[in-house]
């Protein structure tokens, strides 16, 4: 019963999401809005992480494993990405590494310059 | 006889499942960092599909009962991104900042070489969520007018990067403090630079965790608006 009820709390935040996305005509995906109302409902209160932790960790675990079938629809469009395979792999490639030094280099000045102005603390980022 | 087993729908589960194992336990058991699972599984069964002569229809028929999960695994994405709630506000202008212009920067940048690389529209629109975690990339890039199939193959692409070269680049441009470093890789390749930024130290794949699910919201919301605002500008 403990799975079906954490299965049927997951699977609901997913319909809703999805039920408002299609009532509000919301340019965000359904299980995003999910996502967010689970986050909003675990930080308020309302669901406690042990009534979705376990089913929630499985999910995440075969994460990988959902999306092969996805994957596999490639071989539908294989004429869309052979013409243009080199531009693909170039835009992926560059676009990434850009996008790599740009967030490194911002969180590093971000918190530079806060350690600057309040009062230097030496603080090592330690997760508690 | 090939056509009618194949459209038995434990038949698209059970090969999913199977040549997903089967590359994992590869991978661990000879250590190669570049193997990844999800990426050869899925060349395997496409390679398997055309050898055999069945058709992606009948292998949906039970593929389809994994697909269905994508949309319930991404909500449960918020039990990580609760987990690291402490560290979030700890850290909340460095994080909000650095993968808020990062995020945009991103999409700019594929919309950018895209346009100069001429590619037909849906191909362009299914790279701009290469960046977040499938769950979101595969919907967000259905919306915008994208194909998801080959939306997740720059995902895995792009999230394949990130061990093969993340880590030279971040010293060679002297990003050294790890929090920074984890941030990039969480907000530029989602789960697979985590598993990396997790090698590189515990800071990291923290910060690497908590941005993969701060940038996919980012993407969703910036997406559709950047790529209308690029078309109206480009034409």
């Amino acid at each position: 019963m403990k799975i079906l009820q954490q299965l049927l709390i997951i699977l609901g935040f997913t319909f809703v999401g999805k039920v408002l996305q299609v009532a509000l005509h919301l340019p965000i995906p359904g299980s995003v809005i999910g996502m967010v109302l689970l986050f909003v409902g675990l930080t308020r209160g309302w669901v406690k992480e042990s009534q979705i932790a376990l089913v929630s960790d499985y999910l995440l675990e075969i994460l990988s494993v959902l999306f092969i079938p996805a994957g596999v629809g490639l071989m539908m469009y294989f004429d869309l990405v052979k013409n243009s395979f080199v531009s693909l792999v170039i835009i992926l490639l560059v676009s990434f590494v850009t996008s790599l030094l740009v967030v490194g280099r911002t969180a590093q000045f971000v918190k530079k310059r806060q350690g600057g102005t309040a009062k230097a603390s030496k603080e090592e980022p330690a997760i508690d | 006889m090939i056509d009618y087993l194949s459209k038995e729908p434990i038949f698209g589960v059970i090969l999913t499942i199977v040549v997903f194992m089967f590359f994992r336990m590869l991978g661990n058991k000879f250590q190669w960092k570049w193997l990844n699972p999800l990426a050869f599984s899925i060349l395997a069964i496409i390679l398997f599909l055309n050898m055999t002569g069945i058709s992606y229809d009948n292998y949906y028929v039970g593929a389809k009962y994994v697909d269905m999960f994508i949309g319930p695994a991404t909500v449960a994405l918020a039990l990580p991104l609760y987990r690291s709630l402490p560290l979030i506000k700890k850290h909340a202008a460095s994080i909000m900042i650095s993968v808020g212009i990062g995020t945009i920067f991103n999409i700019l940048m594929v919309l950018l070489l895209s346009a100069m690389f001429k590619l037909k529209e849906p191909l362009m629109l299914s790279l701009v969520p290469k960046s977040v975690t499938t769950a979101i990339a595969m919907d967000l890039s259905t919306q915008i007018g994208g194909v998801a199939a080959i939306t997740v193959l720059s995902v895995i692409t792009t999230g394949v990067l990130a061990p093969l070269c993340a880590e030279p680049i971040l010293k060679m441009f002297g990003i050294d403090d790890p929090m920074a470093q984890g941030l990039a890789l969480g907000t530029t390749s989602h789960a697979i630079g985590t598993s990396k930024a997790m090698e590189m130290g515990e800071v990291q794949g923290a910060m690497s965790g908590l941005a993969i699910g701060i940038a996919g919201i980012a993407t969703v919301i910036l997406a559709p608006i950047l790529t209308n605002l690029v078309d109206v500008l480009i034409g």
